[in-house]
């Protein structure tokens, strides 16, 4: 699913071009950051998934059922998904920080 | 405000903002507008559920490969 | 063409009952017991947006002072025409009445509190993934590091919790919210009926005496927090940004 290739960088040229064209308007969400750019909100999109997915990992673990070699897979998965992140908040300017979520909305849904 | 709050660094504008994204409420954890026009709404909380909630739901409890 | 800029909403309400001096002149519209408080777009009327927050901070103190029991409304909604003023309040009269018959009589108190001297032990993704030699030791990493937030989720609910029962003999309902970040504030509602007001703000003083927590408190508000509905989507409400000047 996430593999070492261009798709980042394609992905970053599509989010630029569509905040420029649409000087009009801005993406707003109804929270309290309102006047975000689309990159920060869809990469705080991409880290809940990221936070969720983790949880749910773990938990497959704990259960018992996936092999030594899925396991491993997995975790080098979430590795190159961190590299993926790191990456795309280069080319945003954005930090770890911006797109913190570490309490929540986990912490109110789960 | 009346019963005079404890903190002199308390800014009351600061309060009554978060205050107005409160109250009755539009409903939608996100909604993406445009401009001033909504166009997506979306919940998030009806998107997040784990696969194997799924399947056990399905009452299989069989891992699934594709 | 007006188009209404929604304040909120109240119960068996006349015109006159209403404050009617400045920050800004409202109107009522009514249909059976309940009516809508709107005004004109605030861009008309403010040259910025804390300007305008000073106008409805000073609106909803007067509010509070002739004792009404306003149901407010979202900041930046409003309704494309005067004619669907009526068709809001059809829609949702049920909803208006139960909410009402909750909230009726009472006022909102706000606490924000966060624990002090707090240390936190670096997660953040660079860490872990600092000199891991496997898939499956970032894994583990990760285990680490969710037990850790869940356990300072729990945490901060304990404390929400400590309050609330503490609290409970005044109070009608509450509210609460845990910090998306680590450190951050955790934010409070109390839903006070106005006779208990007196006896539940003693019992807060001291209770915050007590812990050992930074804490801000504010009130008496509308019930921001506790109109138990929301506004559909409809085709007539239109979101306006308060992001001017």
């Amino acid at each position: 699913m996430i593999e070492d290739d261009q798709s980042g960088l394609k992905m970053a040229e599509c989010m630029l071009e569509f905040e420029e064209r649409s000087s009009a308007g801005r993406l707003n969400t109804n929270r309290d950051n309102a006047d975000q750019g689309l990159a920060k909100l869809v990469l705080t999109l991409v880290e809940l998934l990221r936070r969720v997915m983790e949880h749910e990992a773990l938990r497959r673990i704990d259960g018992g059922t996936l092999t030594e070699g899925e396991i491993e897979e997995m975790g080098e998965t979430f590795l190159k998904l961190d590299n993926k992140m790191v990456e795309m908040r280069e080319i945003f300017g954005l930090k770890e920080e911006d797109l913190n979520l570490d309490l929540g909305p986990l912490g109110n849904l789960m | 405000m009346g019963d005079i709050a404890n903190s002199k660094q308390v800014t009351l504008l600061a309060v009554v903002e978060k205050l107005l994204d409160k109250g009755v409420v539009i409903s939608g954890d996100l909604i993406l507008s445009c401009g001033n026009v909504d166009l997506v709404y979306l919940n998030l909380k009806v998107v997040l559920t784990s696969v194997q909630t799924m399947l056990e739901g399905n009452s299989s409890k069989k891992d699934v490969h594709s | 063409m007006k188009r209404p800029y929604l304040l909120g909403f109240i119960r068996n309400c006349t015109d006159l009952d209403l404050p009617c001096e400045p920050p800004f002149p409202t109107e009522l519209t009514t249909v059976g017991a309940y009516s809508v408080i709107w005004c004109k777009s605030p861009r008309e009327m403010f040259t910025t947006k804390q300007d305008f927050l000073a106008a409805m901070l000073q609106w909803l103190e007067q509010v509070q002072d002739l004792q009404l029991t306003v149901l407010p409304i979202q900041s930046g909604v409003g309704v494309s025409d005067e004619v669907h003023l009526v068709e809001l309040l059809r829609t949702y009269e049920q909803e208006l009445e139960l909410c009402f018959d909750k909230v009726e009589g009472c006022s909102e108190y706000c606490l924000t509190i966060s624990p002090k001297n707090q240390e936190f032990t670096p997660l953040t993704y660079s860490a872990l993934r600092e000199d891991v030699q496997s898939g499956k030791e970032y894994l583990e990493r990760l285990r680490v590091r969710h037990q850790l937030l869940d356990r300072e989720v729990v945490q901060a609910r304990e404390v929400v919790s400590q309050f609330c029962i503490r609290l409970t003999p005044w109070v009608k309902d509450y509210w609460s919210e845990i910090p998306p970040t680590r450190g951050a504030e955790i934010n409070l509602g109390f839903l006070v009926p106005n006779a208990s007001k007196h006896e539940f703000i003693n019992e807060l003083k001291t209770l915050l005496d007590e812990v050992d927590f930074a804490d801000e408190w504010t009130g008496p508000w509308p019930p921001f927090h506790f109109s138990s509905f929301s506004l559909k989507l409809e085709s007539f409400l239109i979101r306006e940004s308060l992001n001017w000047g």
